[in-house]
């Protein structure tokens, strides 16, 4: 039985892994993403070719896949920490404002933006938004950050609504201090815990809506290596047998996410000390059941 | 009660007047109409009387007031790429889109709910945590790719379920479950986190004081009261749903709505993309409408103040 407490240390272990992969990937990679060895078309993870040694198999241009898979996680890593960055940057501010004046009507708006904005669906607005952009690495970002500030907005604000009643913004505010200030120096400080762990949920969020709007063609350009152009290009040999096309660009995918959101819950269990006293009665009650 | 639902049915009308308009303002001030609606091709002479014959000439009041008309008329214009009426086309395709929804939907409670009950009898036991794992790695895999792998292996290597097209239930299978893959385990937490609590309530201890087995106390009593929150998130999970059919229905070809919107999204088609837009503010209404009702319904301490 795989144990939990050994999860956190595997998956920091294979993100690590991942990122310098990324990080050192002209290095790592035997060839160029691009470059295609007719000779070695479609040729198995494994094999060795006259040309080298494919671990994750050619595809049917005799395009490297483990090449491609290394500059795709680059990509991928790019628009995950770029576009949640971006969420960041446009949530907070709003969310500290809205939170300090919660009676204004700046708060009333962009609080029911937010509302609009969390009903829908991230991938339908996104679609919509690059349908009239066109694809493109940067429109990708851009459209991903968008779509992700309301999160930071509700939480921040959320947070502030109970700070901004304490001692020392009200001693802060009676020294003087201006309105920016105080949100900036004093209040920002006390409520970044909760988008901490937001972030961790966010960016295999952002990673795998690039991956998908990629997939679905309206992602970013074609001559980008994106996993998810990778395996959209792998898809059509799936019915000739030559899997590892698609598959082994889509376990990468698959290894990044799941190590980044094995972080994330373990970031959540650790930081939220509410939820650490549910799990322990939820512990003692079924201790007693039992 | 009836003034609740009057009021809701209410802001629901008013909900979808909004979306309208937005999508009127989106199409008059955020670029010149006839630049969507008209074909290139067009010769100058040619514009100006398609612009007449839409009403494009006329005053922006007076040409929203028709809009609005046309919208309650469901007449969105003609496609581009079929000159078929837009509105007539996704509406072919929504009982496609519905069949998947609800296929994913019914697959996902058959297995989630089973799952958050036996994971809620022993919190921290062996199927609790090897579902936890599950449920975690069900999150990680992006619907795409897991609809890929469920081809390869149910299609292309066991040639057991068709991976295209929809001739029966049995092209629906495959679809279904990769829609539903995230939300069993979604369901199977949450289930499992309202039953643990309700577990610890006094009426639970009551029934098993009483002598009650028990699994009679946990599904006749507990888990009727587990189920309310999962009301909300079957209304929340929707909008999701709908997210994930387009991909859904690319991968498997399926003639759905989502993937008539996304082709007429690459093909610039505005009039089909209008109509979609406009009939998925009607679902999402409806559905939010439904869910705040059946939420009242099922629970008799929910007020309407």
């Amino acid at each position: 039985m795989v144990r939990f407490r050994d999860l956190p240390p595997a998956a920091s272990l294979i993100l690590a892994i991942l990122i310098l992969l990324a990080i050192f990937a002209p290095w790592v990679a035997p060839h160029p993403p691009e470059h295609q060895d007719l000779l070695a078309r479609l040729s198995p993870p494994l094999s060795r070719t006259p040309s080298g040694f494919y671990l994750l198999g050619a595809d049917d241009l005799g395009r490297d896949i483990f090449a491609n898979v290394v500059y795709g996680l680059r990509v991928s890593l790019l628009v995950g920490f770029a576009a949640v960055g971006i969420s960041v940057l446009i949530g907070t501010p709003i969310g500290l404002l809205a939170g300090y004046r919660p009676g204004s009507w700046f708060a009333h708006v962009t609080m029911r933006m937010a509302d609009i904005q969390l009903s829908l669906p991230a991938i339908l607005i996104a679609l919509a938004v690059l349908a009239v952009l066109g694809r493109g690495l940067a429109n990708v970002i851009f459209v991903i950050g968008i779509v992700g500030w309301a999160q930071y907005a509700r939480l921040v604000r959320a947070s502030v609504l109970t700070e901004r009643t304490k001692d020392y913004v009200v001693a802060a505010s009676g020294l003087g201090a201006s309105v920016p200030r105080i949100l900036a120096r004093h209040i920002l400080p006390n409520v970044v815990g909760p988008s901490l762990v937001q972030i961790a949920v966010d960016i295999p969020r952002a990673i795998e809506l690039e991956a998908t709007l990629s997939f679905l063609g309206l992602g970013v350009a074609v001559t980008t290596p994106s996993l998810g152009i990778r395996i959209a290009q792998g898809y059509q040999f799936l019915f000739s047998g030559a899997w590892w096309l698609a598959v082994m660009p889509g376990l990468a995918l698959v290894l990044l996410v799941l190590s980044i959101n094995l972080l994330g819950d373990w970031l959540r269990d650790s930081l939220d000390p509410v939820a650490q006293g549910v799990i322990r009665a939820q512990r003692q009650v079924s201790a007693e059941a039992v | 009660m009836a003034q609740y639902v009057f009021s809701r049915i209410l802001q629901a009308l008013l909900a979808l007047w909004v979306v309208v308009t937005v999508v009127f303002a989106l199409l008059h001030v955020a670029g010149d109409p006839m630049a969507v609606l008209a074909p290139d091709t067009l010769s100058a002479p040619e514009r100006a009387q398609l612009a007449h014959a839409l009403g494009l000439d006329l005053p922006p009041l007076v040409q929203y007031v028709r809009f609005l008309g046309d919208v309650l008329h469901g007449n969105l214009g003609i496609s581009f790429y079929t000159n078929e009426p837009a509105m007539q086309l996704v509406l072919q395709r929504l009982g496609t889109t519905v069949e998947l929804v609800a296929a994913a939907m019914v697959v996902a409670i058959a297995f989630g709910v089973p799952f958050g009950i036996l994971s809620a009898l022993r919190p921290g036991g062996i199927v609790d945590r090897s579902l936890r794992l599950v449920s975690v790695l069900g999150s990680s895999i992006p619907t795409f790719f897991l609809g890929i792998v469920l081809i390869l292996i149910f299609s292309v290597e066991l040639t057991l379920l068709p991976s295209s097209g929809l001739d029966s239930w049995r092209s629906l299978v495959l679809p279904a479950f990769t829609l539903a893959f995230y939300r069993i385990a979604l369901f199977t937490r949450l289930i499992r986190a309202t039953l643990v609590a309700e577990l610890s309530q006094d009426y639970v201890r009551t029934a098993r004081a009483k002598g009650l087995p028990g699994i009679v106390v946990t599904i006749k009593h507990a888990l009727r009261n587990a189920l309310l929150p999962f009301v909300t998130a079957f209304g929340l999970q929707f909008g999701q749903l709908l997210g994930g059919a387009v991909i859904t229905e690319t991968i498997f070809a399926l003639p759905g709505m989502n993937r008539l919107a996304l082709d007429a999204i690459a093909r610039l088609d505005y009039p089909i993309v209008l109509s979609y837009v406009i009939v998925i503010a009607t679902l999402f209404t409806i559905i939010n409408l439904v869910v705040d009702l059946a939420y009242g319904m099922l629970d008799p301490r929910v007020t309407y103040g």
